[in-house]
């Protein structure tokens, strides 16, 4: 069963100049389970896309469903906190917390126990193959990738079914691009979370179970 | 030691408008947005308390007698609340809302508070139809100034550290509150990572618009206290235009002084309010020659606040940095 369908979605906006249709009528059924490559020249709607699906606005027209519910009928702020997880090109970790802080920073919106948090943390991190040692430094002190690995556990720490991740690799050189996609198609296969990449690079997307190619805001087959 | 008491007792009053101003500031600034018209909303704060006690006081018909103490206290610090508030709604609205850069709006806020301050407070004098260009609202101004009764039983000590209006103790109390609030509350850590992040804030489930707003307008009402403070406390209840000077513009250097920290901003404020009161000791403590030379006493403040900037301007530290998303605007639909 799909755990997010896309019916119809249509989404335009305005720019300072000009009118720009991101988005018409895309649909699509996503599974768990599988990685799916999001892949589409500059402003042909990949982002657009995936920030309605991460729940940060509404389409237009059509429907985004969630586990069969629409996401206009959802708390879109309680979806956002505990449905889909994103992880961004440019990491955005919060620079004063500490790797431990920045993955718990989820857990506390959730009002999960400080003790609980903490303990989560020690497993993320071994999930994303850092060390526990990792834990108290600051993201500055942190390469590329480990701070990437650590935007991977903050968005783990979630606890949601789907993750979204929106080129990923795009600040990282290819073996540690590499990585990261290994990683997130571990977490499909062996979790079994729905995970979507956006992404320029056609080698990453190789590694994906399904390629989605969008173009001028349609997705092609 | 009588006039080195002196000395201090009277720089702390000096020194509390200026923590008022910074920590609402700080607050602000916490939320990624940095308000340069916290010297208007000081002003107007001043002005709004200054309205609601000349209502009062008219309303008793003038004399002490009739006012009742608290209505007294309370009127003017509501009056004080809500125009701040305003000032930092418009703010709010052009910077969140519209998404105007922050340091044109502030500024043009400042000009706009002090202007309204002006004209409300010119309107004022000519209303009471005063010989003199200030309204003395002293009977507000001993209710806001009234001292713990045992205060000058306790010597020095007593002078420097209780003979105090309450806003003084007041805004050290804010201060300490927003830094708990700040560091050790979930709400805290939301403003936090509004301030540094608000992407990331958004994607996780922060209402980062009702975080920026909220933060600017309580760090108005923080800051425009201040300026009651000044008008009630320190000036003894008399207002007159432009008297509260460059107080604001001071507050916002100390907010990097303080390194975004309220804690240090107590310090710093009361470091600013000594540096300020110099010029009004000096020549106890030195022989100057000419009485001119006491003029230069009057830059100190402005010297060190420049100095200050330099300082804290070269340390790279991470925790001494200022919010990371401090002045841009937040588009979420940038994509």
């Amino acid at each position: 069963m799909a755990i997010l369908e896309l019916e119809q979605v249509t989404y335009s906006y305005r720019t300072r100049y000009q009118q720009v249709d991101a988005l018409k009528d895309v649909s699509y059924a996503f599974e768990p389970g599988k990685l799916y490559a999001l892949v589409g020249k500059s402003g042909s709607g990949k982002s657009t896309l995936l920030s309605l699906m991460a729940g940060l606005d509404l389409p237009q027209q059509g429907r985004i469903l969630y586990e069969g519910k629409s996401t206009k009928e959802l708390n879109l702020t309680h979806y956002r906190r505990e449905k889909a997880a994103v992880i961004y090109q440019s990491f955005r970790l919060f620079p004063l917390l500490t790797v431990a802080e920045n993955i718990t920073y989820p857990m506390e919106l959730r009002k999960v126990s400080a003790k609980t948090a903490r303990k989560r943390v020690g497993e993320l991190l071994e999930k994303v193959n850092l060390p526990a040692s990792m834990a108290n430094r600051f993201p500055g002190m942190l390469s590329g990738g480990e701070q990437q690995r650590v935007a991977v556990a903050r968005a783990l720490s979630m606890e949601t079914k789907l993750l979204l991740a929106d080129e990923p690799t795009g600040n990282l050189d290819s073996e540690n691009s590499l990585h990261i996609v290994s990683l997130l198609r571990d977490l499909a296969h062996q979790d079994g979370y729905c995970v979507i990449v956006v992404t320029h690079d056609m080698e990453i997307a190789a590694l994906a179970d399904e390629v989605l190619t969008m173009r001028d805001g349609r997705l092609q087959e | 030691m009588n006039i080195f008491v002196a000395f201090i007792s009277s720089a702390i009053p000096l020194g509390v408008p200026l923590l008022y101003g910074s920590t609402g500031e700080i607050v602000t600034e916490k939320s990624g947005h940095l308000n340069l018209g916290i010297p208007g909303i000081m002003y107007v704060g001043a002005i709004s308390g200054v309205i609601g006690a000349f209502l009062y006081e008219m309303s008793c018909g003038n004399a002490k007698e009739n006012m009742v103490p608290a209505l007294a206290i309370l009127i003017p610090l509501l009056c004080a609340i809500a125009g701040s508030v305003l000032m930092g709604l418009i703010y709010s609205f052009l910077t969140v809302t519209l998404r105007a850069n922050q340091n044109v709006t502030g500024l043009a806020l400042t000009t706009f508070g002090i202007g309204i301050g002006n004209f409300f407070g010119g309107s004022l004098v000519k209303l009471v139809d005063s010989d003199m260009p200030n309204i003395i609202l002293t009977k507000t101004s001993n209710f806001f100034c009234a001292q713990l009764p045992f205060a000058d039983d306790c010597g020095w000590f007593g002078q420097i550290f209780l003979s105090h209006d309450f806003l003084t103790y007041a805004s050290i109390v804010i201060a300490l509150v927003v830094s708990f609030v700040l560091n050790r509350t979930r709400v805290g850590l939301n403003l936090r990572a509004v301030g540094e992040n608000p992407a990331t804030a958004d994607a996780a489930g922060i209402n980062v618009t009702r975080y920026k707003y909220l933060a600017t307008c309580i760090g108005s009402a923080i800051a425009g206290l201040g300026g009651l403070q000044y008008v009630m406390a320190y000036a003894n209840g008399v207002w007159s235009n432009n008297a509260f000077g460059d107080r604001g513009w001071m507050a916002i250097a100390l907010v990097i002084f303080a390194l975004w920290k309220p804690t240090m901003a107590i310090l710093g404020s009361f470091l600013f309010g000594a540096l300020c009161n110099v010029y009004n000791y000096i020549h106890h403590f030195f022989y100057l020659g000419h009485d001119a030379n006491r003029e230069l006493f009057n830059l100190l403040p402005y010297v060190v606040t420049i100095l200050v900037l330099i300082i804290t301007s070269m340390r790279k530290k991470r925790e001494h940095q200022p919010p990371q998303s401090l002045g841009l605007s937040y588009f979420r639909e940038e994509r």
